[in-house]
Protein backbone atom coordinates (compact mmCIF):
# COMPACT_ATOMS: atom_id res chain seq x y z
CA UNK A 1 0.00 0.00 0.00
CA UNK A 2 1.36 3.84 -0.69
CA UNK A 3 2.38 6.09 1.75
CA UNK A 4 -0.56 7.95 0.38
CA UNK A 5 -3.25 5.95 0.57
CA UNK A 6 -1.78 5.14 4.33
CA UNK A 7 -2.38 8.65 4.94
CA UNK A 8 -5.96 9.08 3.59
CA UNK A 9 -7.39 5.74 5.13
CA UNK A 10 -5.80 7.26 8.16
CA UNK A 11 -7.49 10.37 7.80
CA UNK A 12 -10.86 9.41 7.34
CA UNK A 13 -10.90 6.88 10.42
CA UNK A 14 -9.19 9.71 13.21
CA UNK A 15 -12.13 12.00 11.09
CA UNK A 16 -14.39 9.46 11.83
CA UNK A 17 -13.46 9.20 15.40
CA UNK A 18 -14.23 12.25 15.98
CA UNK A 19 -17.11 12.95 14.76
CA UNK A 20 -18.39 9.86 16.85
CA UNK A 21 -16.73 11.19 19.95
CA UNK A 22 -18.54 14.93 19.19
CA UNK A 23 -22.18 13.17 17.97
CA UNK A 24 -22.03 10.20 20.15
CA UNK A 25 -19.76 9.96 23.32
CA UNK A 26 -20.85 14.21 23.80
CA UNK A 27 -24.24 13.93 23.82
CA UNK A 28 -23.98 11.47 27.08
CA UNK A 29 -22.68 14.35 29.52
CA UNK A 30 -25.45 16.14 28.94
CA UNK A 31 -25.64 16.32 32.48
CA UNK A 32 -22.14 17.62 33.04
CA UNK A 33 -21.91 20.63 30.73
CA UNK A 34 -18.30 21.11 30.99
CA UNK A 35 -17.36 17.58 30.14
CA UNK A 36 -20.13 17.75 26.91
CA UNK A 37 -18.50 20.58 25.65
CA UNK A 38 -14.98 19.00 26.20
CA UNK A 39 -15.78 16.28 24.21
CA UNK A 40 -17.55 18.08 21.72
CA UNK A 41 -14.76 20.44 21.08
CA UNK A 42 -12.32 17.45 21.73
CA UNK A 43 -14.32 15.47 18.95
CA UNK A 44 -14.12 18.46 16.53
CA UNK A 45 -10.22 19.26 16.77
CA UNK A 46 -9.80 15.06 16.12
CA UNK A 47 -11.52 15.39 12.91
CA UNK A 48 -10.08 18.63 11.78
CA UNK A 49 -6.64 16.69 12.25
CA UNK A 50 -8.07 13.68 9.91
CA UNK A 51 -8.94 15.88 7.52
CA UNK A 52 -5.72 17.48 8.44
CA UNK A 53 -4.23 13.78 8.00
CA UNK A 54 -5.26 13.64 4.16
CA UNK A 55 -4.22 16.63 3.15
CA UNK A 56 -0.84 16.19 4.13
CA UNK A 57 -0.87 12.65 2.38
CA UNK A 58 -2.29 14.66 -0.86
CA UNK A 59 1.34 15.77 -1.65
CA UNK A 60 3.27 14.39 -4.73
CA UNK A 61 6.10 15.45 -6.94
CA UNK A 62 8.01 18.18 -5.55
CA UNK A 63 9.25 20.11 -8.11
CA UNK B 1 -51.22 72.81 3.29
CA UNK B 2 -47.83 73.49 3.94
CA UNK B 3 -45.64 73.25 0.37
CA UNK B 4 -43.52 70.96 2.79
CA UNK B 5 -45.68 68.66 2.99
CA UNK B 6 -45.41 67.99 -0.98
CA UNK B 7 -41.47 66.79 -0.06
CA UNK B 8 -41.99 64.54 2.53
CA UNK B 9 -38.35 63.14 3.13
CA UNK B 10 -37.71 66.89 3.69
CA UNK B 11 -40.98 67.28 6.17
CA UNK B 12 -40.17 64.08 7.69
CA UNK B 13 -36.80 65.33 9.26
CA UNK B 14 -38.92 68.28 10.85
CA UNK B 15 -41.76 66.25 12.46
CA UNK B 16 -39.40 63.87 13.84
CA UNK B 17 -36.90 64.16 17.32
CA UNK B 18 -33.89 65.96 16.56
CA UNK B 19 -31.55 63.40 17.25
CA UNK B 20 -33.44 60.91 14.15
CA UNK B 21 -33.29 64.28 11.70
CA UNK B 22 -29.87 64.28 12.29
CA UNK B 23 -28.71 60.79 12.43
CA UNK B 24 -30.58 60.76 8.68
CA UNK B 25 -28.73 63.53 7.15
CA UNK B 26 -25.54 62.12 9.02
CA UNK B 27 -26.37 58.94 7.05
CA UNK B 28 -27.08 60.27 4.15
CA UNK B 29 -23.34 61.89 4.10
CA UNK B 30 -22.17 58.79 5.17
CA UNK B 31 -23.61 57.14 2.51
CA UNK B 32 -22.07 59.54 -0.23
CA UNK B 33 -18.83 59.11 1.20
CA UNK B 34 -19.18 55.45 1.27
CA UNK B 35 -19.61 55.56 -2.79
CA UNK B 36 -16.65 58.01 -3.00
CA UNK B 37 -14.44 55.58 -1.16
CA UNK B 38 -16.08 52.78 -2.96
CA UNK B 39 -15.18 54.56 -6.28
CA UNK B 40 -11.83 55.28 -5.21
CA UNK B 41 -10.80 51.91 -4.09
CA UNK B 42 -10.48 52.50 -0.67
CA UNK B 43 -13.43 50.41 0.27
CA UNK B 44 -14.92 47.44 -1.51
CA UNK B 45 -16.69 48.80 -4.37
CA UNK B 46 -18.84 45.47 -4.48
CA UNK B 47 -20.54 46.27 -1.71
CA UNK B 48 -20.25 49.68 -0.32
CA UNK B 49 -21.37 51.22 -3.91
CA UNK B 50 -25.05 49.70 -3.60
CA UNK B 51 -24.60 49.82 0.02
CA UNK B 52 -23.96 53.29 -0.31
CA UNK B 53 -27.30 54.45 -2.50
CA UNK B 54 -29.53 52.38 -0.90
CA UNK B 55 -28.62 54.61 2.64
CA UNK B 56 -28.91 57.57 0.53
CA UNK B 57 -32.35 56.68 -0.76
CA UNK B 58 -33.89 55.28 2.46
CA UNK B 59 -32.93 58.13 4.97
CA UNK B 60 -33.83 60.92 2.41
CA UNK B 61 -36.77 58.56 1.19
CA UNK B 62 -38.53 58.41 4.77
CA UNK B 63 -42.36 59.72 4.28
CA UNK B 64 -45.73 59.39 6.44
CA UNK B 65 -47.20 56.04 5.71
CA UNK B 66 -50.29 57.09 7.87
CA UNK B 67 -50.98 59.61 10.11
CA UNK B 68 -48.73 59.27 12.47
CA UNK B 69 -46.22 56.52 11.27
CA UNK B 70 -42.68 57.55 9.61
CA UNK B 71 -41.56 55.28 7.02
CA UNK B 72 -39.78 54.02 4.08
CA UNK B 73 -41.11 52.26 0.77
CA UNK B 74 -37.98 50.05 0.87
CA UNK B 75 -37.95 47.20 3.66
CA UNK B 76 -39.09 46.68 7.15
CA UNK B 77 -37.15 44.39 8.72
CA UNK B 78 -38.75 43.92 12.13
CA UNK B 79 -42.01 42.92 10.91
CA UNK B 80 -43.03 39.83 12.84
CA UNK B 81 -47.32 39.26 11.99
CA UNK B 82 -47.92 37.49 8.77
CA UNK B 83 -51.00 39.79 7.37
CA UNK B 84 -48.73 42.88 8.10
CA UNK B 85 -45.67 40.94 5.89
CA UNK B 86 -47.86 40.21 3.15
CA UNK B 87 -48.83 43.65 3.01
CA UNK B 88 -45.31 44.72 3.48
CA UNK B 89 -44.24 42.98 0.50
CA UNK B 90 -46.82 44.43 -1.68
CA UNK B 91 -45.35 48.04 -0.76
CA UNK B 92 -41.46 47.40 0.26
CA UNK B 93 -40.01 46.80 -3.18
CA UNK B 94 -36.95 45.14 -1.66
CA UNK B 95 -39.15 43.09 1.08
CA UNK B 96 -39.48 40.36 -0.67
CA UNK B 97 -36.13 39.79 -1.09
CA UNK B 98 -34.79 40.35 2.29
CA UNK B 99 -37.57 37.96 3.60
CA UNK B 100 -37.02 35.46 1.46
CA UNK B 101 -33.08 35.82 1.29
CA UNK B 102 -31.93 37.41 3.90
CA UNK B 103 -33.93 35.52 6.69
CA UNK B 104 -33.50 32.25 6.04
CA UNK B 105 -29.85 32.87 6.00
CA UNK B 106 -30.33 32.03 1.76
CA UNK B 107 -27.96 34.96 0.72
CA UNK B 108 -24.28 34.20 2.73
CA UNK B 109 -25.13 30.30 1.02
CA UNK B 110 -25.25 31.87 -2.40
CA UNK B 111 -22.43 34.14 -2.07
CA UNK B 112 -20.67 31.23 0.13
CA UNK B 113 -21.35 29.07 -3.43
CA UNK B 114 -19.56 31.61 -5.55
CA UNK B 115 -16.64 32.29 -3.16
CA UNK B 116 -16.33 28.29 -3.34
CA UNK B 117 -16.17 28.61 -7.53
CA UNK B 118 -13.45 31.30 -7.32
CA UNK B 119 -11.36 29.35 -4.42
CA UNK B 120 -8.27 27.29 -5.12
CA UNK B 121 -7.75 24.69 -2.70
CA UNK B 122 -4.63 23.86 -4.11
CA UNK B 123 -2.16 26.06 -1.94
CA UNK B 124 -4.04 25.06 1.63
CA UNK B 125 -3.94 20.89 0.00
CA UNK B 126 0.04 21.88 -0.45
CA UNK B 127 1.00 23.35 3.19
CA UNK B 128 -2.01 22.32 5.36
CA UNK B 129 -0.80 22.32 8.65
CA UNK B 130 0.88 25.94 8.03
CA UNK B 131 -2.00 27.13 6.54
CA UNK B 132 -4.48 25.67 9.72
CA UNK B 133 -2.12 26.74 12.13
CA UNK B 134 -1.99 30.54 11.07
CA UNK B 135 -6.12 30.49 10.44
CA UNK B 136 -6.34 29.04 13.87
CA UNK B 137 -4.18 32.14 15.13
CA UNK B 138 -6.36 34.46 13.06
CA UNK B 139 -9.30 33.37 14.52
CA UNK B 140 -8.23 35.12 18.14
CA UNK B 141 -10.56 38.03 17.90
CA UNK B 142 -13.38 34.68 17.76
CA UNK B 143 -12.29 33.05 20.61
CA UNK B 144 -11.27 36.06 22.93
CA UNK B 145 -14.26 38.47 21.89
CA UNK B 146 -16.84 36.32 23.15
CA UNK B 147 -15.65 35.89 26.81
CA UNK B 148 -15.44 39.95 26.34
CA UNK B 149 -19.04 40.62 25.00
CA UNK B 150 -20.41 38.39 27.59
CA UNK B 151 -18.48 40.33 30.45
CA UNK B 152 -19.71 43.31 28.97
CA UNK B 153 -23.45 41.88 29.41
CA UNK B 154 -24.59 40.30 26.49
CA UNK B 155 -26.14 36.69 25.83
CA UNK B 156 -24.14 34.09 25.04
CA UNK B 157 -25.41 34.13 21.49
CA UNK B 158 -25.34 37.85 20.86
CA UNK B 159 -21.78 37.41 22.09
CA UNK B 160 -21.35 35.05 19.72
CA UNK B 161 -22.93 36.73 16.72
CA UNK B 162 -20.72 39.80 17.52
CA UNK B 163 -17.47 37.69 17.91
CA UNK B 164 -17.87 35.85 14.45
CA UNK B 165 -16.80 39.43 12.97
CA UNK B 166 -13.36 38.30 13.99
CA UNK B 167 -12.54 36.00 11.85
CA UNK B 168 -13.17 38.75 8.94
CA UNK B 169 -15.95 36.83 6.90
CA UNK B 170 -19.24 38.70 6.09
CA UNK B 171 -21.86 36.02 4.56
CA UNK B 172 -20.42 33.81 7.71
CA UNK B 173 -21.53 37.18 10.19
CA UNK B 174 -24.88 36.96 8.86
CA UNK B 175 -25.46 33.56 8.70
CA UNK B 176 -24.79 33.38 12.56
CA UNK B 177 -26.32 36.52 13.93
CA UNK B 178 -29.47 34.87 11.79
CA UNK B 179 -29.21 31.80 13.87
CA UNK B 180 -27.92 33.02 17.06
CA UNK B 181 -29.56 36.39 17.19
CA UNK B 182 -31.47 37.90 15.14
CA UNK B 183 -32.47 40.62 16.66
CA UNK B 184 -29.10 41.91 16.46
CA UNK B 185 -28.84 40.91 12.57
CA UNK B 186 -29.33 44.38 11.26
CA UNK B 187 -26.34 46.06 13.72
CA UNK B 188 -24.08 43.66 13.48
CA UNK B 189 -23.79 43.32 9.40
CA UNK B 190 -23.39 46.61 8.72
CA UNK B 191 -20.94 46.92 11.48
CA UNK B 192 -18.85 43.68 10.24
CA UNK B 193 -18.90 45.06 6.57
CA UNK B 194 -17.77 48.26 7.41
CA UNK B 195 -15.18 46.81 8.94
CA UNK B 196 -14.49 44.16 6.65
CA UNK B 197 -14.36 48.04 4.36
CA UNK B 198 -11.70 48.90 7.06
CA UNK B 199 -8.88 45.67 6.76
CA UNK B 200 -7.68 46.89 3.86
CA UNK B 201 -6.58 49.93 5.18
CA UNK B 202 -5.92 49.48 8.67
CA UNK B 203 -4.05 46.01 8.25
CA UNK B 204 -1.27 47.74 6.57
CA UNK B 205 -0.26 49.68 9.91
CA UNK B 206 -0.49 46.89 11.71
CA UNK B 207 1.85 45.19 10.00
CA UNK B 208 4.19 48.49 9.59
CA UNK B 209 4.15 48.21 13.80
CA UNK B 210 4.58 44.65 14.43
CA UNK B 211 6.24 43.31 12.09
CA UNK B 212 10.08 44.31 11.60
CA UNK B 213 10.69 45.92 7.61
CA UNK B 214 13.67 43.79 6.78
CA UNK B 215 11.58 40.24 7.48
CA UNK B 216 8.08 41.85 5.77
CA UNK B 217 9.49 41.03 2.37
CA UNK B 218 10.87 37.54 3.09
CA UNK B 219 11.33 36.06 0.02
CA UNK B 220 9.39 31.92 -0.76
CA UNK B 221 10.25 29.92 -3.50
CA UNK B 222 7.53 29.32 -5.42
CA UNK B 223 9.21 26.14 -6.49
CA UNK B 224 8.34 24.66 -3.17
CA UNK B 225 4.75 24.24 -3.81
CA UNK B 226 3.86 21.02 -3.90
CA UNK B 227 1.41 19.55 -6.62
CA UNK B 228 -2.31 18.61 -6.17
CA UNK B 229 -4.00 16.57 -8.14
CA UNK B 230 -7.95 17.12 -9.25
CA UNK B 231 -9.18 13.79 -8.31
CA UNK B 232 -7.71 13.98 -5.10
CA UNK B 233 -8.60 17.56 -4.78
CA UNK B 234 -12.41 16.07 -5.65
CA UNK B 235 -11.98 13.64 -3.01
CA UNK B 236 -11.18 15.44 0.12
CA UNK B 237 -13.87 17.78 -0.88
CA UNK B 238 -16.63 15.12 -0.63
CA UNK B 239 -14.68 13.86 2.60
CA UNK B 240 -14.69 17.30 4.21
CA UNK B 241 -18.29 17.94 3.07
CA UNK B 242 -19.33 15.14 4.82
CA UNK B 243 -17.20 15.02 7.99
CA UNK B 244 -18.33 19.06 8.50
CA UNK B 245 -21.91 18.54 7.43
CA UNK B 246 -22.04 15.42 10.33
CA UNK B 247 -20.19 17.79 13.36
CA UNK B 248 -22.33 21.03 12.45
CA UNK B 249 -25.60 20.03 11.11
CA UNK B 250 -26.77 23.58 11.56
CA UNK B 251 -24.32 25.16 9.61
CA UNK B 252 -23.95 22.26 7.09
CA UNK B 253 -25.84 24.92 4.53
CA UNK B 254 -22.79 27.45 4.66
CA UNK B 255 -20.80 24.18 3.80
CA UNK B 256 -22.19 22.20 1.41
CA UNK B 257 -22.93 25.91 -0.71
CA UNK B 258 -18.84 26.60 0.12
CA UNK B 259 -18.00 23.15 -1.46
CA UNK B 260 -20.19 22.78 -4.23
CA UNK B 261 -18.63 26.25 -5.42
CA UNK B 262 -15.16 24.19 -4.65
CA UNK B 263 -16.14 20.63 -6.51
CA UNK B 264 -17.90 22.61 -9.78
CA UNK B 265 -14.48 24.20 -10.12
CA UNK B 266 -12.42 21.48 -9.48
CA UNK B 267 -14.72 19.44 -11.68
CA UNK B 268 -14.25 21.92 -14.20
CA UNK B 269 -18.16 22.02 -14.99
CA UNK B 270 -18.08 25.41 -17.33
CA UNK B 271 -21.72 26.28 -17.09
CA UNK B 272 -22.15 26.17 -13.55
CA UNK B 273 -18.71 27.47 -13.08
CA UNK B 274 -19.94 30.31 -15.31
CA UNK B 275 -23.27 30.75 -13.57
CA UNK B 276 -21.72 30.96 -9.80
CA UNK B 277 -18.53 33.18 -10.05
CA UNK B 278 -20.62 35.99 -12.00
CA UNK B 279 -24.04 36.15 -12.43
CA UNK B 280 -24.72 34.40 -8.86
CA UNK B 281 -21.76 36.01 -6.99
CA UNK B 282 -22.24 39.09 -8.32
CA UNK B 283 -26.14 38.90 -8.15
CA UNK B 284 -25.47 38.33 -4.28
CA UNK B 285 -23.34 41.17 -3.60
CA UNK B 286 -25.15 43.40 -4.96
CA UNK B 287 -28.71 42.84 -3.52
CA UNK B 288 -26.50 42.21 -0.07
CA UNK B 289 -25.37 45.81 -0.14
CA UNK B 290 -28.55 47.25 -1.36
CA UNK B 291 -30.13 45.66 1.15
CA UNK B 292 -27.91 46.08 3.83
CA UNK B 293 -27.98 49.96 3.00
CA UNK B 294 -31.70 50.24 3.28
CA UNK B 295 -31.20 48.78 6.40
CA UNK B 296 -29.10 51.01 7.77
CA UNK B 297 -31.59 53.78 8.99
CA UNK B 298 -31.52 56.43 11.85
CA UNK B 299 -33.85 53.91 14.16
CA UNK B 300 -31.10 51.19 14.02
CA UNK B 301 -28.20 53.15 14.42
CA UNK B 302 -29.57 55.03 17.31
CA UNK B 303 -30.54 51.41 19.01
CA UNK B 304 -28.44 51.43 22.33
CA UNK B 305 -26.30 48.36 21.46
CA UNK B 306 -25.06 49.72 18.20
CA UNK B 307 -21.97 51.37 20.20
CA UNK B 308 -21.09 48.14 21.83
CA UNK B 309 -21.23 46.14 18.71
CA UNK B 310 -18.99 48.64 16.74
CA UNK B 311 -16.57 48.35 19.98
CA UNK B 312 -16.65 44.69 20.35
CA UNK B 313 -16.01 44.61 16.07
CA UNK B 314 -13.47 46.28 16.29
CA UNK B 315 -11.60 44.22 19.34
CA UNK B 316 -12.81 41.06 17.61
CA UNK B 317 -10.66 42.37 13.97
CA UNK B 318 -7.78 43.50 15.87
CA UNK B 319 -7.22 40.32 18.32
CA UNK B 320 -7.63 38.35 14.65
CA UNK B 321 -5.09 40.61 12.80
CA UNK B 322 -2.54 40.35 16.11
CA UNK B 323 -3.11 36.75 16.22
CA UNK B 324 -2.47 35.88 12.69
CA UNK B 325 0.77 38.11 12.73
CA UNK B 326 1.80 36.31 15.90
CA UNK B 327 1.06 33.18 14.02
CA UNK B 328 3.24 34.40 11.25
CA UNK B 329 6.39 35.60 13.28
CA UNK B 330 6.16 31.95 15.12
CA UNK B 331 5.77 30.01 11.73
CA UNK B 332 9.24 32.66 10.78
CA UNK B 333 10.99 31.46 13.60
CA UNK B 334 10.56 28.01 13.44
CA UNK B 335 11.29 27.73 9.85
CA UNK B 336 14.27 29.86 10.24
CA UNK B 337 13.20 32.58 8.10
CA UNK B 338 11.83 30.31 5.03
CA UNK B 339 8.10 31.82 6.09
CA UNK B 340 7.10 35.04 5.19
CA UNK B 341 5.63 36.15 8.82
CA UNK B 342 3.07 38.43 6.70
CA UNK B 343 1.10 34.96 5.91
CA UNK B 344 -0.24 35.06 9.11
CA UNK B 345 -2.39 38.32 8.36
CA UNK B 346 -3.70 36.39 5.36
CA UNK B 347 -5.16 33.81 7.93
CA UNK B 348 -8.19 36.79 8.74
CA UNK B 349 -10.53 35.38 5.91
CA UNK B 350 -11.58 38.32 3.85
CA UNK B 351 -10.64 36.02 0.74
CA UNK B 352 -8.70 37.35 -1.14
CA UNK B 353 -8.40 41.21 0.85
CA UNK B 354 -5.60 39.74 3.67
CA UNK B 355 -3.98 37.53 0.97
CA UNK B 356 -3.96 41.11 -1.22
CA UNK B 357 -2.80 42.75 1.71
CA UNK B 358 0.07 40.18 2.76
CA UNK B 359 1.40 40.53 -0.95
CA UNK B 360 1.21 44.32 -1.32
CA UNK B 361 3.27 44.67 2.37
CA UNK B 362 5.89 42.32 1.20
CA UNK B 363 6.38 43.81 -2.12
CA UNK B 364 6.71 46.97 -0.63
CA UNK B 365 9.68 46.02 0.92
CA UNK B 366 10.85 43.61 -1.39
CA UNK B 367 10.19 43.37 -5.30
CA UNK B 368 10.70 40.23 -5.68
CA UNK B 369 8.96 38.76 -3.07
CA UNK B 370 5.92 37.13 -4.57
CA UNK B 371 4.12 35.65 -1.77
CA UNK B 372 -0.06 35.58 -2.76
CA UNK B 373 0.37 31.43 -3.75
CA UNK B 374 1.48 31.32 -0.05
CA UNK B 375 -1.24 33.86 1.38
CA UNK B 376 -4.12 32.06 -0.25
CA UNK B 377 -3.45 28.97 1.73
CA UNK B 378 -4.05 29.99 5.01
CA UNK B 379 -6.60 32.68 3.39
CA UNK B 380 -8.44 29.43 2.18
CA UNK B 381 -8.00 27.63 5.56
CA UNK B 382 -9.23 30.82 7.22
CA UNK B 383 -12.77 30.51 5.04
CA UNK B 384 -12.89 26.72 6.75
CA UNK B 385 -11.98 27.45 10.20
CA UNK B 386 -14.59 30.46 10.25
CA UNK B 387 -16.97 28.72 9.13
CA UNK B 388 -16.09 25.45 11.98
CA UNK B 389 -16.11 28.82 14.79
CA UNK B 390 -19.44 29.60 13.73
CA UNK B 391 -20.81 25.69 12.98
CA UNK B 392 -19.18 25.41 17.06
CA UNK B 393 -21.20 28.55 18.25
CA UNK B 394 -24.44 27.69 16.61
CA UNK B 395 -24.73 23.86 17.74
CA UNK B 396 -23.33 24.52 21.14
CA UNK B 397 -25.55 28.05 21.77
CA UNK B 398 -28.75 26.33 19.88
CA UNK B 399 -28.53 22.53 20.58
CA UNK B 400 -26.62 22.06 23.84
CA UNK B 401 -29.25 24.06 26.51
CA UNK B 402 -27.03 23.13 29.18
CA UNK B 403 -24.02 24.27 27.58
CA UNK B 404 -25.74 28.10 27.54
CA UNK B 405 -26.73 28.00 31.09
CA UNK B 406 -23.90 26.82 32.33
CA UNK B 407 -21.79 29.67 30.11
CA UNK B 408 -23.68 32.13 32.00
CA UNK B 409 -23.50 30.36 34.77
CA UNK B 410 -26.96 28.85 35.46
Amino acid sequence: MSTKAKFWIAGIVVAALGVLLAKLVSPRYVDQPGWQLGLFLGGVVVAIGGLGLIMAGTKKNKK
Amino acid sequence: MDILQLFQGIFTLFQAEPTIAIARIILILVGAAFIYLGYKGIFEPLIMIPMGIAMIGVNAGTMFLSANVMGNLFVDPLITDNNSLINAMQTNFLQVIFNFTFSNGLIPCLIFMGIGALTDIDFMMARPMLSLMLAVCAEFGTIFTFPIAMAWGMTPAQAASISIVGGADGPMVLFTSLKLAPELLVPIAVVAYMYLALCYVGYPYIIQWLIPKKIQGTPMDLASIPQVSKTEKIAFTIVATAVLCLLFPVAAPLFASFFAGVVIKEANVKGHLDFLQNALLYGSTFFLGFVLGALLTADTILSGSVWKLLILGCIALLLSGLGGLAGGMIAYKFTKGKVNPLLGIAGVSCVPTTAKIAQKMAFKSNKKAMILPFAMGPNVAGVITTAIAAGLFITTLSSMPAITKWLVGG
